[in-house]
């Protein structure tokens, strides 16, 4: 019931569309569905619904699932202790805390760079795909969870500022010293691009679909 | 309501090019990964101690060129094969005499190695082959192999008869400075030890065909009383040992048409007697000599005695002594050499020094033909004509209280010495020799006048006048001689060598009142 009345009394089916930018309301229902548009008042983009989110969002997402894997498999920090070099991936590190009894700090870790990115990318992919196949159940779960993906993602950069800090504080020449590995500029990337893969998409598509 | 303005669409969203990006990347990581994937080789080692799965390596002079990636224990449970993976650049040189050996911290008496696997855990160390034939199984060394004789450096071989405190990496010293090392150390079938040692390229000049090569004591303690003297050798020696070596001048150097390989003394000493000349002593009585005794000329030190033996025979004292090789010239068949032993008299003691050092050997030398083998004889030369002076013979019916080094007084300075005695040929009179020295030979004349000084003198008796003379307190204690040269012309002329006069038990009073005038010091004609 509510979805009939959803698809029936939206803007869109009205017509109806509102620029972001200086607020002017804008019948558009003689342009073409996926027309590009602009406010007449400010010029400013408008549209019905954010422009080309499926796309960007399956771009970004694709993107970010891919880096995934360097992100975790290549070294992420560099410990050179006297002359000899430790390389560690952050299941390495993650696993030394719970070794070393550190459960809290290695729970966080584990969650923020692991569980984060990954449950941002299954979600998206999710999200997307029900738009794709056009299921309608669960709409508002998918939306608490399009809501979740959106504030949990910049902790997912918890563990890249512990590098930065880590390889600033530690570093006494020879003697011992911190760098970030390769795997670092995957893991950014793939926050970055899952963030931008949730900013991208427009959740009012799940009931457009 | 106003309506908003169409703009035209553009193609295809640029945010495709993003996952073509990833994907790039991703295909290239994993091509990269592939390429770097290097082959798996297996090393059968020992025990695993101090290695760890993914983080051990492979070393090859500091650079890794592998990691070990698992364990696996052989069926017989003896060893351990440890799988590794080696990079692509090593894999040609994967030769079947390639070495594997595992570098764990070891701190032993002798040797402090791997100590910076203390720090960075134990690992493997690689010594890549130069063969053609490929191979992927490998067993590990027990320890690092020896230096390879394609190092460039001189390699030398060493022959020693006993075992040595040698091991390998012991440092090879010239004047104290390392020069080389020891390579290896291994025993013979014979029993000996073949050391192999290498010079390093920068000090090869230093090696000569006259090169000594010896072991490193560390400390070394040379008491030769009264003088100790007490040598400590870099603290690296003392604990790991090593071999030191002299280079006589004179020598050859060193190249593919020499001999490479040395004899290894055992200390310094014995390395400098090599060169010496070995000689050949007979005793026939006990003189307390000891191996070590020296043998001197002039008082000074010309070889020492090595060993002493007895004869078969139970009645000689067989020994082996070491005389200087330049000293060749001294030994003679007609060589004098005699034992001088600490002697007490009342006139007090002789051979003073010999009371702390022991004996010693003697030597006159002879002008004869060249021998290695001499008599020892028991005392000194009945006379050695000395170069300088004049040398004289005194006739006398006994010796009393004369004998060698006895002093010749002229008004009671002394202006000589007797240098021998003997008794005559026919055994009728004794014959002492003396000399006078160089500045009073003048004083000496035809008509000169010799009598033996017993020091004190009583003349006279009970009833008549009582006269005493004494001679000097060292005259009194020692005995002597004395002479007195008449005035003018009864002095007579000056006598030559080896003149013969006859000495008196007494003075006549007249020969003390003498006093003629006779210039000293050196003179023109002799």
């Amino acid at each position: 019931m509510a979805n009939k009345s959803a698809s029936r009394d939206t803007a869109m089916a009205a017509g109806l569309m509102r620029c972001h930018d200086c607020g002017k309301l804008v019948r558009a229902d003689n342009a073409p569905q996926d027309a590009l548009l602009a406010c007449p008042r400010c010029d400013a983009s408008i549209h019905y619904r954010k422009f080309d989110a499926i796309p960007r969002s399956w771009a970004l997402i694709i993107t970010a699932a891919i880096l995934l894997f360097p992100a975790n498999l290549l070294p992420i920090m560099r410990v050179d202790f006297l002359g000899s070099q430790k390389y560690s991936t952050i299941m390495d590190g993650i696993l030394y805390f719970f070794h070393s009894g550190e459960y809290g700090i290695g729970l966080i870790i584990f969650i923020a760079s692991i569980l984060v990115p990954l449950f941002k990318i299954i979600g998206m992919t999710l999200i997307l795909l029900s738009i794709r196949f056009k299921w309608k159940t669960w709409l508002r779960h998918k939306a608490v969870m399009f809501r979740f993906i959106q504030f949990v993602g910049r902790w997912s950069m918890l563990d890249i500022f512990i590098i930065a800090l880590m390889s600033s504080l530690v570093d006494f020449g020879t003697f011992t010293s911190t760098q970030a590995g390769p795997a670092a500029t995957y893991l950014t990337a793939v926050v970055i691009c899952s963030m931008f893969a949730a900013i991208t998409f427009d959740s009012r598509l799940l009931w457009d679909a | 309501m106003e309506r908003p303005v169409i703009k035209e669409k553009k193609g295809i969203s640029p945010i495709w090019i993003l996952p073509l990006v990833a994907l790039l990347i991703g295909s290239w990581l994993l091509y990269k990964d592939f390429e770097e994937s290097g082959v798996m080789i297996t090393v059968r080692i020992k025990d695993a101690n101090g290695l760890t799965i993914d983080k051990t390596q492979v070393m090859f002079k500091g650079l890794p060129v592998g990691t070990l990636r698992g364990f696996k224990v052989t069926p017989d449970l003896q060893h351990i094969d440890a799988r590794i993976e080696m990079t692509k650049e090593a894999e040609d040189e994967l030769t079947k005499d390639t070495k594997f050996w595992v570098v764990r911290p070891e701190v032993s008496m002798n040797r402090i190695t791997g100590l910076d696997t203390l720090v960075s855990g134990s690992y493997f160390e690689v010594q890549l082959g130069t063969g053609t034939e490929q191979s992927h199984f490998f067993t590990a060394l027990d320890e690092a192999p020896p230096l390879s004789k394609h190092v460039p450096g001189l390699h030398l071989t060493l022959q020693s008869l006993t075992a040595t405190s040698l091991s390998p990496s012991s440092p090879v010293l010239f004047k104290k400075v390392e020069v080389g090392e020891v390579i290896s150390k291994t025993l013979e079938e014979d029993g000996s030890i073949t050391t192999r040692i290498i010079i390093y390229p920068q000090f090869m000049a230093h090696v000569s065909t006259n090169s000594r090569f010896y072991l490193n004591s560390g400390i070394y303690l040379q008491a030769n009383l009264p003088k100790i003297s007490l040598q400590i050798d870099p603290i690296k020696t003392i604990i790991k040992g090593g071999v030191s070596f002299d280079t006589a001048p004179g020598g050859k150097a060193i190249d593919d048409n020499t001999a490479k390989t040395f004899p290894l003394y055992k200390d310094r000493q014995t390395a400098q007697q090599a060169d010496d000349i070995e000689i050949e002593l007979t005793f026939s009585v006990d003189h307390g000599l000891e191996a070590g005794a020296d043998i001197r000329y002039q008082g000074v030190k010309i070889g020492s005695v090595t060993t002493v033996e007895l004869e078969d025979d139970f009645k000689t004292v067989r020994a082996k002594a070491h005389i200087y090789k330049s000293l060749n010239r001294l030994l003679r068949d007609d060589t004098y050499i005699w034992a001088v032993s600490p002697r007490f008299s009342l006139a007090g003691v002789s051979n003073f020094d010999t009371i702390m050092k022991g004996s010693y050997l003697n030597l006159i030398p002879g002008n004869g033909k060249p021998t290695k083998s001499f008599q020892v004889r028991d005392s000194r030369p009945v006379n050695q004509p000395l170069s300088k002076g004049l040398n004289l013979i005194l006739e006398t019916d006994r010796l009393g209280s004369l004998g060698y080094d006895k002093p010749v007084y002229y008004r009671q300075v002394q202006v000589g010495h007797t240098t021998g005695y003997e008794l005559s040929a026919t055994g009728q009179n004794v014959l002492i020799y003396l000399n006078i020295h160089e500045p009073y030979v003048n004083l000496i004349r035809e008509n000169t006048r010799f009598w033996n000084m017993s020091g004190l003198r009583i003349k006279g008796g009970l009833m008549t006048l009582m006269k005493i003379t004494t001679e000097s307190m060292a005259a009194i204690l020692d005995g002597g001689i004395s002479f007195s040269t008449p005035e003018k012309e009864d002095m007579g002329n000056r006598v030559a060598n080896d003149h013969h006069f006859t000495l008196h038990s007494d003075p006549d009073d007249a020969w003390l009142n003498w006093s003629p005038a006779l210039e000293l010091g050196e003179l023109p004609d002799k």
